[in-house]
């Protein structure tokens, strides 16, 4: 039967397995990391943040887009993100507040919504709210429907990936054949880009969490039109055509009249209430 | 409306666990394997301590289930390629969000779609926005992952277990895919993970897939 180590005995065994040393199975029980504070795990979680926000920013401003105009308008409805941390220093929780904020103005940035989008008050504070929602898993299809550019249902007709011996991520190619928000007609045949795809060695690389379903199924789909500049979410390179819609939830599997959803937090739905 | 239909959803799915262990049908013949028996993933500096004890529990449940597949780990810096990693990425930015993933790379013969094949690498990662840290006042509205201690309390019905959804996870690594039978149950392999329900170990179906094929 295993046992594990004592924070204090992990310490010096986190010590002496600093570097190169490993443990395995094999070799017995594994060194815990020396116990750390909630404000350290919260200072490296900020660390990692505050870097892949200001990249996102970067390519904001690279894109052309007021992203500080965003902000301030997010930043009028107070979002509320984690709060009443015990263990965390006044100086953690208020930077975690700063970080939300700027979470949930960079989501709305990225999808495409302008300061001009964001001068209903009403409108606004819906959005701000769908988006907060959907950085913690709390958003409804209600909420995802809200921040999409369409809602359709169509036919999978196949997928498209890079040209054989390069990297880069695959795209669906879908027939829509019902389209529930936006102004894609019938018979259009659209692209989704996807965060799988292949190696340069030909191997296939894929993220468990997202549904690849085969050709000849009908699906599904909230999108929303991303710039490909803007892009990420995936080790690979994705597909740079403007016109290839991003999914803002999987692809809902359509069963008779259900819609089964492959997403966390989102029920299956009737197609007559999309 | 539409949220208090999604809470119906998952206190039903709560309901379904109370029977642990029932094998239910659905878990598919293992598409991917390792060729080599022993692996060895390299977990984040920066994950949160308190999410060390769970990982291990996860992890040593799946080197329970057979001698001929193990599992081992260090702590390291992330490295992006070339070894296994247990890696905190934060998501979001316009594309879908998820508690974790994990990123296999395989050969194999098969479309795009289908999954068969040898794993050459495999990558787990955790959402880090959803990471829980010891609170009394976070957000009911959280999906957070709980790390310190069991998602049994006063926040059930909102939380997910960072153990279970590691061992999921670790399933992926393994090579096993996503369940086919849409019901929510006490199997590990499902594609949603109930808030506020324990997964912390396989069922039937799921360790024979395992031990057929390692």
């Amino acid at each position: 039967m295993r046992t594990f180590v004592t924070a204090t005995a992990g310490l010096a065994l986190a010590l002496a397995a600093a570097g190169s040393a490993q443990t395995s199975a094999d070799q017995g029980k594994p060194a815990l990391r020396a116990a750390g504070t909630v404000d350290d795990a919260a200072g490296n979680f900020l660390q990692d943040k505050k870097l892949r926000q200001s990249e996102q920013k970067e390519k904001l401003r690279a894109a052309g887009l007021n992203f500080g105009e965003v902000r301030s308008l997010v930043a009028r409805f107070k979002p509320k993100g984690k709060g009443g941390l015990a263990g965390l220093s006044a100086q953690k929780q208020g930077d975690l507040a700063d970080t939300f904020l700027d979470e949930v103005a960079l989501e709305l940035a990225t999808l495409g919504f302008r300061p001009g989008d964001l001068k209903d008050q009403a409108q606004a504070a819906a959005l701000f709210s769908a988006a907060s929602d959907k950085l913690v898993l709390a958003a409804d299809y209600a909420d995802y429907k809200l921040l999409s550019k369409a809602v359709v249902r169509g036919k999978v007709t196949g997928y498209r990936l890079p040209p054989k011996g390069s990297a880069g991520g695959a795209v669906m190619q879908v027939e829509v054949l019902q389209a529930y928000k936006g102004e894609i007609a019938s018979g259009t045949a659209i692209e989704v880009v996807m965060r799988s795809g292949q190696d340069a060695a030909g191997g296939q690389l894929k993220y468990s969490d997202e549904a690849i379903p085969a050709p000849g199924a009908e699906v599904v789909l909230v999108l929303s039109q991303v710039a490909p500049s803007l892009r990420g979410g995936s080790r690979l390179r994705l597909a740079a055509d403007p016109s290839a819609y991003t999914k803002l939830l999987e692809p809902f599997a359509v069963e008779g009249g259900v819609a089964r959803a492959s997403s966390p937090g989102i029920g299956d739905l009737k197609l007559s209430d999309l | 409306m539409m949220k208090s239909r999604i809470i119906g959803l998952f206190v039903a799915s709560s309901a379904l666990l109370a029977a642990p262990g029932a094998a239910l049908a659905g878990q598919p013949p293992m598409p991917n394997k390792w060729d080599t028996y022993t692996r060895e993933i390299t977990i984040d500096q920066n994950l949160p301590y308190m999410c060390d004890n769970p990982f291990i529990a996860a992890r040593d449940t799946i080197n329970q289930l057979d001698p001929n597949f193990q599992i081992g780990s260090h702590w390291g810096p992330f490295s992006s390629g070339g070894e296994s990693t247990l890696s905190y990425q934060p998501k979001g930015y316009g594309g879908s969000v998820t508690l974790a993933t994990t990123l296999k790379s395989y050969t194999g013969p098969g479309y795009f779609w289908e999954s068969y094949g040898s794993l050459i690498d495999a990558d787990i990662e955790v959402n880090a926005d959803l990471i829980y840290w010891p609170a009394t006042t976070d957000t009911m509205r959280s999906y957070d992952l709980h790390c310190d201690a069991s998602v049994q309390g006063a926040m059930t019905q909102w939380n997910a277990d960072y153990q279970s959804t590691l061992l999921h996870e670790l399933g992926h690594f393994s090579g096993m895919e996503h369940r086919t039978d849409t019901a929510s149950g006490a199997c590990v392999m499902h594609q949603q993970q109930a808030r506020g329900t324990l997964r912390r170990a396989f069922c039937n179906d799921e360790k024979a897939t395992f031990q057929t094929t390692y």
